[in-house]
């Protein structure tokens, strides 16, 4: 049987090369290209045609989850496995929104990943047990938000913008939420324009009303 | 020509492995350990008698990693000490520390051996052009 094709993309070179030499060690892979960013990972991705990508997210130019949504597009039978220290939920959401069919954490141990990235080339997700938990947090959400378009769908909001919201409610100021929740000003503003639009208001005190009214405070 | 001996001190599994197969793929390195980083103590300096101690473990400003490596600076100050990370630089660390007597002329001396910063501005802003503040 042939090999399975390994590309790896990722910028960090030393565990770039020990990853390597742990997949090139797997009698059913081989090593087909290694690239140190995401541009670098798509134009190989097209040269090589491998049957698997492990992607790291944060990589410098364009990053991984965006590697991978444009991999994808171009090439759509590649499997895309995320390999990095991320763990929060919102990549992970991203990744697999883009196409990705697995999210593992670069803690993960050699032999659990290699059986992992077996299974995604089966059809199968390649999601630590912690990981998979947190998708099925999501999915649970999505499936309590109101079908008949309840009036203040606070459950469409995100986690974060829950939080951000929560704040808001308890009369914090932009800027004292940035600092409670070590987040950027630019970020809570960002946030805010996603809370009033999702909760179809126009200011944050109608915002905070409908938190209150949901329980949030 | 005797290998160098390395003791590998890891809290991170896959970056581990990884660095036991590229170095242990040399002949002229030898690996001894690993061992993980709670089983590290100055003992184990004796035990194995590293050329240089390797640390390796996700978080580049890890306290416990730091905690040994200045442990192991302020008891072998003529053993070097590697650190390997991957959440910040992509770059590696290495700490050495040197005992001097205590006189004067061997202070001044050391200082004019160490190259001027003044004189490398132009090399930093080169380095920092090359990317390696680039984080992973």
């Amino acid at each position: 049987m042939d090999p399975i094709r390994v590309l790896l993309a990722d910028d960090h070179a030393l565990f770039r090369e020990g990853l390597a030499s742990i997949i090139a060690a797997q009698p059913d892979m081989t090593i087909v290209g290694e690239a140190g960013d995401g541009l670098e990972a798509l134009v190989k991705a097209r040269e090589l045609k491998p049957d698997l990508i492990l992607m790291d997210v944060t990589m410098p130019g364009c990053d991984g989850l965006e590697a991978t949504r444009q991999i994808k597009e171009a090439l759509p039978d590649v499997v895309i496995v995320v390999l990095t220290v991320h763990s929060d939920e919102e990549k992970l959401f991203q990744a697999i929104k883009n196409g990705a069919q697995g999210y593992l954490l670069k803690s993960i141990r050699s032999q659990a990943m290699l059986d992992l990235i077996r299974g995604a080339l089966r059809g199968e997700a390649a999601i630590t047990p912690v990981l998979a938990g947190y998708m099925l947090e999501e999915f649970r959400r999505l499936s309590h938000a109101a079908p008949d378009g309840e009036a203040f769908p606070v459950e469409t909001l995100t986690f974060r913008e829950q939080d951000v919201l929560a704040q808001v409610a308890a009369g914090a100021t932009d800027k004292e939420i940035a600092e409670a929740l070590s987040i950027s000003l630019h970020t809570v503003k960002s946030h805010m324009r996603n809370i009033l639009s999702k909760l179809h208001v126009n200011n944050r005190y109608d915002a905070a009303k409908i938190a209150r009214y949901k329980g949030l405070v | 020509m005797a290998a160098h001996r390395i003791l590998l001190v890891s809290t991170h599994p896959l970056l581990s492995e990884g660095l036991q197969r590229v170095l242990g793929a040399m002949d002229d390195l030898a690996l001894v350990g690993p061992l993980a980083l709670e089983r590290f103590d100055l003992d184990s300096l004796a035990g194995y008698a590293p050329d240089v101690v390797l640390f390796a473990g996700e978080d580049d400003d890890d306290p416990a990693i730091g905690a040994r490596v200045l442990s192991i600076l302020q008891h072998a100050p003529d053993l070097p000490v590697i650190q390997v990370g991957l959440s910040g630089h992509n770059v590696v660390r290495v700490y050495t520390s040197h005992t001097l007597p205590a006189r004067s002329v061997d202070l001044i001396d050391t200082i004019r051996a160490l190259r001027a910063r003044v004189a490398r501005g132009s090399e930093f802003e080169q380095g920092a052009m090359r990317g390696e503040d680039d984080a992973d």
